[in-house]
């Protein structure tokens, strides 16, 4: 029981580390404007 | 707008990553930046600013938006990202202003390079030439072979060629002199330099239709037989490597210019935050990107130039040819100037200005009268030392 506990506070630590990541790549939504000087 | 194909690479890689956010490239191409410059600034100055514009580092940069206020400090992100021990702490120097760092460096551009055919020089019996004696000694073995000796394009393409004379004559301390205020724009020393200028422009197609050419076409004159030689920045290398699929040193061969060997006439590509940019956490995005190995890794073989960081060239060393190895072992052994055309030594004001000490000129062929425009033109930027 104390290692399935173990196993399943490791697996919600790794869940915890990882959302915001994946939250901040998901979230960034609508236009980047780049504006660049090319051709010289 | 023009989609461009050396950044597709990195908005594919940026889309890739936030496959939410619609990234318009909004490119406005020709005159060395020019025309871009003032599309900018009417949007800066109205309160439309894009979410983030492509800008060369230093006094481009620092002269322009950040002293007035209108750029974002990204010292955190320089912090955040680990920047401070992979980007050279010169290249930091420039893009820094009263302790803020305002943009993001993506590689590192050689101003003072010379192109030239190797079996072409061969076949017209021309050495290529490492001093400026040299080169008037070629030039006229090659007008009388009836080749132009150096290829020129449009105006910019002219100040671009003047930089490199006036480092050849000045060498590295005379001419960061000139920028700190030690070296007198109207002395002995830049007359001679205009003099040089003078004699190097007749060695060019100046007189028929420069006018008329891009640098690119410019560059096709050596490549087609029609010219020696020409000077560009190594911007370049990417047009005949990408676009002509010539291999450097076989299909095209490339010197430091005559009298400038062992130095390194620097310019960067660099991006940065306006104040009031939309969509700011996109654009923070954009910019980790910009700053990454994996971003810069992206960009550079394609451009033709190294990358700034000085961890990336090791990190995928395949993906940079002979040309560009050669150039980033320059870069760490070289002695280091700013280019002046491409916005590293001056602001805007002296560059916008300058146009017309090169028009004085080629109108009155009086080194003296450019070397006193310029003297003037100094005084009025405050480039020059802070106002001489």
């Amino acid at each position: 029981m104390k290692k399935q506990f173990t196993v399943l506070a490791a697996l919600a630590l790794i869940v915890v580390m990882l959302v915001p990541n994946f939250a901040t790549a998901q979230d960034l939504s609508g236009e980047l404007e780049i504006f660049s000087v090319v051709g010289r | 707008m023009t989609k461009v194909p050396r950044w597709n690479a990195l908005i594919e890689l940026y889309n890739e990553q936030y496959p939410g956010v619609e990234v318009i490239n909004a490119t406005v191409t020709g005159g060395s930046g020019v025309n871009a410059r003032a599309v900018l600034k009417t949007r800066m100055l109205g309160g439309e600013p894009p979410a983030t514009f492509q800008v060369h580092a230093g006094e481009e940069l620092t002269g322009t938006w950040v002293v007035a206020d209108r750029m974002e400090d990204l010292t955190f992100l320089f912090e955040e990202q680990g920047w401070f021990d992979v980007f050279p702490s010169q290249l930091i120097d420039q893009i820094t202003y009263e302790g803020g760092i305002y943009s993001v460096p993506v590689n590192i551009h050689r101003s003072n390079v010379m192109w030239y055919v190797p079996a072409n020089l061969e076949q017209w019996g021309v050495e290529v030439p490492t001093s400026m004696d040299e080169f008037f000694a070629a030039c006229e073995t090659l007008q009388g072979q009836g080749i132009v000796p150096l290829s020129l394009g449009e105006a910019w393409t002219q100040n671009h060629l003047w930089e490199s004379v006036a480092l050849a004559v000045l060498g590295p301390d005379a001419w960061n002199g000139i920028w700190s205020g030690e070296t007198d724009p109207a002395g002995a020393e830049m007359v001679e330099v205009w003099d040089t200028f003078g004699r190097v422009l007749d060695c060019t197609n100046l007189a028929e239709d420069a006018a008329g050419l891009s640098w690119q076409q410019a560059t096709d004159m050596v490549m087609n037989g029609e010219a020696a030689f020409n000077i560009m920045g190594d911007w370049a290398a990417g047009y005949m490597t990408t676009t002509l699929g010539l291999t450097p040193g076989e299909g095209y061969g490339y010197a430091a210019f005559p009298g400038t060997d062992g130095i390194f006439m620097w310019l960067s590509d660099s991006f940065g935050l306006p104040v009031g940019s939309p969509n700011r956490d996109a654009t923070i995005a954009w910019l980790t990107l910009l700053g990454s190995v994996e971003g810069q890794n992206a960009f550079n073989p394609l451009k033709g130039s190294i990358p700034a960081r000085v961890d990336a060239v090791d990190a995928a060393p395949d993906a940079y040819n002979a040309y560009l190895q050669d150039t980033a072992a320059a870069w760490a052994d070289n002695t280091l100037v700013g280019s002046l055309v491409h916005g590293t030594a001056a602001n805007e004001r002296f560059m916008g200005d300058f146009n017309q000490v090169m028009e004085i000129y080629q109108a009155s062929r009086s080194a003296v009268a450019a070397a006193n425009a310029m003297a003037a033109v100094c005084i009025q930027s405050g480039a020059c030392g802070g106002g001489m």
